[in-house]
């Protein structure tokens, strides 16, 4: 029997620190006039990264966006905004990424020694009372504690609701945990805690932005880490993830401008063996160099870099893009071919093999504006 | 508070027990960071000139020279190890599908030219078929090992204990899977040798003796290190596929014991928990004496036990073995690789990403250093003598402490992994500390195929300081004084105490075995037999049934075993007709004397082979794994056994049958194979 009390919904009556309506639209306006170039027209990312996704390369905070905004990332196609909107389009832009953003950012992970909390109460105070032995920003949604961890760990966020909705947050814990949302307790969870003292909130939420705290207490002989989801109460929901993914990168990897390069991924029907030639008109052709076939090509394509991070490389990457029809070749010989490497020159891929017993250089080079020549 | 600390004591005494001391003394460990965005590290290696390599799973390499990271390649297929030559400035990658040459061709920091040096193997995209290498010997031949397949219906896997294994066998996916290689030079691939499992670290000696370390699992008792000699087969069974002289058909009907036949073993175990879980490449300290006192020594890390360990080696009667000790712990992801640095500080690629390293995080760069000066006071090694063992240490012994040595073997099996069998205590004699303190002997029980651990706890130097790593452990191939041959098994006699279980339905009287005044059943043996030769001779009475059961569960005698039919000639026919395999096999031909004469009769069995002899002829001769299908004979006629006789159990009880009719046996004795 299951005695945890699972509350009514509950109403936060704290106002969000809701963004100025007119401001977000504003901010949409200008997005779609210009940003949508390189992040894609719904933030999705594109030749620049991704606005949605738990990776921000130079922080996530209001101040950091704000930074890039108005300055730009050197050596990229990034330029800063400063001369070219006025300050209010630049706060209107900001307030439009940040009215797009789901779940939890600006996250400072503290780490704290065991000892500290044996037998004391789990409380904010208690948190205060003591050093943290490690504390830093982390990227966006990466709740995460390390395999057989032993001691405190504090969480501080921005939690942004991205609709009006009920929201849960439905954690599984060892030891000890608790959920504040500006201010209040909203969780509290752990196998620690008496069954009958634990329960999870359902929250009506405005779309918006709220003060996040997550306390967390465990010993080594946890034999399992936190885990769990959160978000709207069977809706979209994001994955507390329990475990580090350190790092950031950007999700797809994408021709550069002018230059063609080649990947070497594995993607499901494509041989592993492949060059994943990237060509500067955003095509992608799979040139399988153990019989010099092309398998397929893809036009306004790009592969997903990493899309495994967390796991042993299980799962293979993704090429999204129209397939362009007609586009498989056939052997370029019935005898014997080695492959012997690749070059790039220019907005070219270079494949040299042995055919036959003699070399042979294979050029696949963009044609026009969706397709690609080889000769 | 006193409660609090004495627990507190009693946890780091249980770690140190079991991890030693964490860092040796003079020795330091410091982390490097690592580039800006997702980098795991899976390789690494220096040039003469100081510039660290590291080649990452996300398919980057990436230098760091004078303190800056720049990024040299990138777009690789998960490159698991990388190497310089020197001789044509240049770095060599395993990919996943192919051994990759890297050449900046215009020398400006970045990589120009993709040279495809081998890719005669096989990739399908499996998760699991690694490519981990290269290492260089001393000539720049190359060595990479490859790994087999995780999971894929499709492919070949062996799983010899029915159900233990099942499920959790590694596969052959194609050619080479298993399998270490050599080039030469570009396109050549030279296949070495096979039986490799998950083969994550390859290394090349000072002398050009190459040596791969497995990580336990399937047919992989424990954690091990192979000294890879051309040709020779290792444990995995699995990449035996790709030599000629062996089928799918031909392998999957052979049994461990056939594999046991053929396998080299590895030239050191490391033992599971204690020393390494995963462990990785090894190398060879030719520091000079800038990493501290164990110069030529191996020295490897542990995916699991994010450790540093120390090994060496020597050969016995011409076969390679060794010894192998911790040394380092604490490493904040798990090793895999390892790297000299010129400066003689020993660096360490680690992962933690898909399998959990102690150290807890996902990747990390650190290196290991000696102060110079400060000496530590460990096992130095340790070397097998006529009688026992001969240990030394880097500093002379205080108060001598006795070791506690014990020992174990492995079980061979296609199961994940082997429990330590037979785990034994052993007395230690004649035990001398030599002139300058600085080594012992002892003598102890030798016996090879079998792992020592010898715990030097509580051992202090003259300063009073406690030993570091106090357990050293040694894996005997061969014993320097070759053993005297095993008695070759004997034929006992199931007529005397310890044969049969009897009961009182059955009776010996003067030698002969036959039904007591209160007849009824199978008389079973105690003991259970798999390949063995059975020889005993039998009377029959008129109209009489009776039979030698064999390999057979005595609680299910119909279904769990068979009989061979033992009846007065001409009573029956077909497959139930003297000599035959009981509703299998019918007899080849008939030999048996009248009713009230004795018979001579003989059954042999190894493996799937069955043979009956009654009276100097063969009468039944049979091949078990010809019966693939339950309740049906290879002939398509229709028998009573519910499991294919091909697996059916190798191993069981004799039994000998009354069913209704006087039947005698006598001189009835067991040979065991």
């Amino acid at each position: 029997m299951n005695h945890m009390k699972l509350a009514s919904i509950v109403t936060i009556a704290l106002g969000a620190a809701s963004l100025n309506a007119a401001a977000v639209e504003r901010g949409k306006e200008l997005y779609s006039q210009v940003c949508f170039h390189c992040h894609g027209a719904h933030l999705e990312g594109g030749k620049g990264p991704a606005l949605t996704d738990q990776y921000w390369r130079h922080g996530s905070s209001p101040e950091a966006i704000m930074q890039v905004i108005n300055k730009g990332i050197p050596n990229t196609e990034m330029i800063g905004y400063e001369k070219v909107f006025s300050e209010s389009d630049r706060k209107s832009l900001l307030d439009f990424i940040l009215s797009e953003q789901k779940g939890v950012r600006d996250l400072l992970r503290e780490e704290y020694k065991n000892e500290y909390f044996k037998g004391l109460e789990l409380t904010s105070d208690l948190f205060k009372g003591t050093e943290a032995s490690n504390a830093k920003s982390i990227p966006e949604n990466t709740f995460w504690v390390e395999n057989r961890f032993s001691g405190g760990i504090r969480f501080e966020g921005k939690f942004d609701a991205w609709q009006d909705a009920d929201y849960t947050f439905e954690i599984r814990s060892p030891g000890r945990t608790l959920v504040f949302l500006n201010g209040e307790l909203i969780t509290k969870v752990g196998d620690d805690f008496p069954k009958e003292e634990q329960f999870k909130k359902a929250l009506k939420l405005k779309k918006g932005s709220y003060d996040l705290e997550i306390l967390h207490t465990s010993k080594r002989k946890h034999g399992h880490r936190i885990g769990g989801s959160y978000g709207v109460k069977s809706g979209e929901r994001i994955v507390f993830h329990g475990r580090s993914l350190q790092g950031n990168t950007p999700k797809f990897v994408m021709a550069e401008a002018g230059k063609a390069k080649v990947v070497r991924k594995w993607i499901k029907g494509i041989s592993p063996r492949s060059l994943l030639c990237f060509l500067p008109n955003n095509v992608i052709v799979a040139y399988d160099p153990s019989d010099g076939k092309v398998e397929k090509a893809w036009s306004g394509a790009r592969v997903n870099q990493t899309p495994s991070l967390p796991d042993r490389s299980a799962a293979p990457s993704v090429i999204e893009g129209k397939e362009i029809k007609g586009a498989a070749r056939p052997a370029i010989s019935k005898g014997e071919i080695r492959f012997l490497g690749y070059q790039v020159d220019g907005d070219a891929v270079k494949i040299r093999s042995k055919v036959d017993g003699a070399e042979r250089v294979i050029i696949i080079k963009a044609d026009g504006a969706n397709a690609f020549s080889i000769q | 508070m006193k409660k609090l600390l004495s627990s507190l004591t009693l946890t780091l005494g249980l770690t140190s027990v079991l991890f030693g001391q964490g860092k040796p003394q003079g020795y330091s460990l410091e982390t490097v960071t690592l580039p800006k965005g997702a980098v795991t590290v899976l390789g690494l290696c220096h040039k003469p000139d100081g510039t660290l390599a590291i080649a990452s799973w996300e398919g980057q390499v990436w230098e760091l020279k004078d303190g800056k990271w720049s990024l040299f390649a990138d777009d690789l297929m998960e490159p698991n190890g990388i190497y310089y030559s020197e001789k044509e400035d240049a770095y060599y990658v395993a990919q996943k599908p192919e051994l990759t040459r890297l050449v900046d061709v215009n020398k400006d920091g970045k990589c120009d030219r993709y040279d495809c040096v081998t890719d005669r193997f096989h990739v399908s995209g499996e998760y699991h078929e690694y490519h981990y290498g290269p290492v260089a010997d001393s000539k720049g031949r190359l060595y990479a090992t490859l790994n087999l397949a995780a999971a894929g219906n499709d492919y070949f896997y062996l799983d010899d204990n029915k159900g233990a294994g099942k499920g959790g066998n590694m596969r052959y996916s194609g050619d080479y899977r298993g399998w270490i290689y050599r080039s030469d030079r570009d396109g050549h691939f030279h296949p070495i040798a096979s039986g490799l499992r998950s083969p994550a670290g390859v290394g090349v000696s000072p002398q050009d003796e190459v040596f791969v370390t497995d990580n336990q699992g399937d047919w992989v008792a424990d954690s091990c290190m192979y000294h890879i000699q051309e040709g020779k087969f290792y444990l995995q069974p699995a990449s035996l596929l790709m030599k000629e002289e062996f089928t799918e058909e031909k392998l999957k009907s052979m049994t461990a014991k056939d594999f046991a036949k053929i396998k080299t073993d590895p030239a050191i175990w490391f033992p599971r928990e204690l020393i390494s879980n995963s462990p990785g490449s090894p190398v060879w300290d030719q520091t000079g004496g800038k990493f501290g006192p164990f110069e030529g020594q191996i020295f490897l890390s542990d995916q699991t036990q994010s450790n540093y360990f120390r090994a060496g080696t020597e050969v016995v009667r011409g076969v390679t073995q060794g010894w192998c000790v911790d040394f380092l712990r604490g490493t904040e992801s798990g090793g895999v690789k390892l790297s000299w640095a010129p400066d003689g500080s020993l660096w360490s690629a680690q992962v933690g990403r898909g399998w959990r390293s102690r150290g807890g995080k996902r990747t990390a760069l650190q290196f290991a250093k000696w102060d110079g000066k400060t000496m530590p006071f460990e096992i130095m090694s340790a070397s097998l003598t006529d009688t026992g063992f001969k240990v030394a240490f880097t500093e002379p012994l205080g108060q001598e402490v006795k070791p506690k040595v014990s020992s174990w073997h492995y079980n061979y099996w296609s199961t994940y992994g082997s429990p330590r069998v037979d785990e034994t205590n052993l007395p230690v004699s004649d035990f001398t500390v030599a002139d300058d303190r600085k080594s012992i002997t002892f003598n102890v029980a030798l016996e090879e195929g079998k792992v020592y651990a010898i715990d030097f706890s509580g051992q202090k130097n003259a300063d009073a300081e406690e030993l570091g790593s106090h357990t050293i452990f040694y894996t005997i191939n061969k014993t320097r004084i070759e053993p005297k041959p095993a008695p070759a098994p004997k034929a006992v006699d199931l007529l005397e105490d310890g044969g049969f279980a009897m009961n009182s339905r059955w009776q010996i009287v003067d030698g002969v075995l036959s039904p007591s005044d209160k007849p009824g059943g199978i008389l079973f043996t105690q003991n259970a037999y798999e390949d063995f030769t059975l020889n005993l001779e039998y009377k029959t009475s008129e109209k009489c049934n009776s039979g030698v059961f064999f390999r057979t569960d005595p609680k299910n005698p119909v279904q769990g075993g068979m009989e061979i039919q033992i009846a007065s000639p001409g009573l029956y026919k077909g497959r139930h007709v003297v000599g035959s395999i009981f509703d299998a096999k019918a007899a080849i031909a008939q030999a048996s004397k009248p009713d009230g004469e004795w018979n001579q009769f003989k059954l042999h069995c190894l493996g799937s082979k069955i043979e009956v002899t009654i009276n100097g002829k063969i009468v039944q001769k049979a091949d078990l794994n010809d019966w693939k299908n339950p309740r049906k004979n290879p002939d398509g006629s229709k028998n009573k056994f519910k499991t294919a006789l091909k697996d059916m159990s190798r191993s069981g009880h004799i039994g000998l049958q009354y069913h209704g009719q006087a039947i005698e046996y006598r001189k009835v004795s067991i040979k065991e194979h």
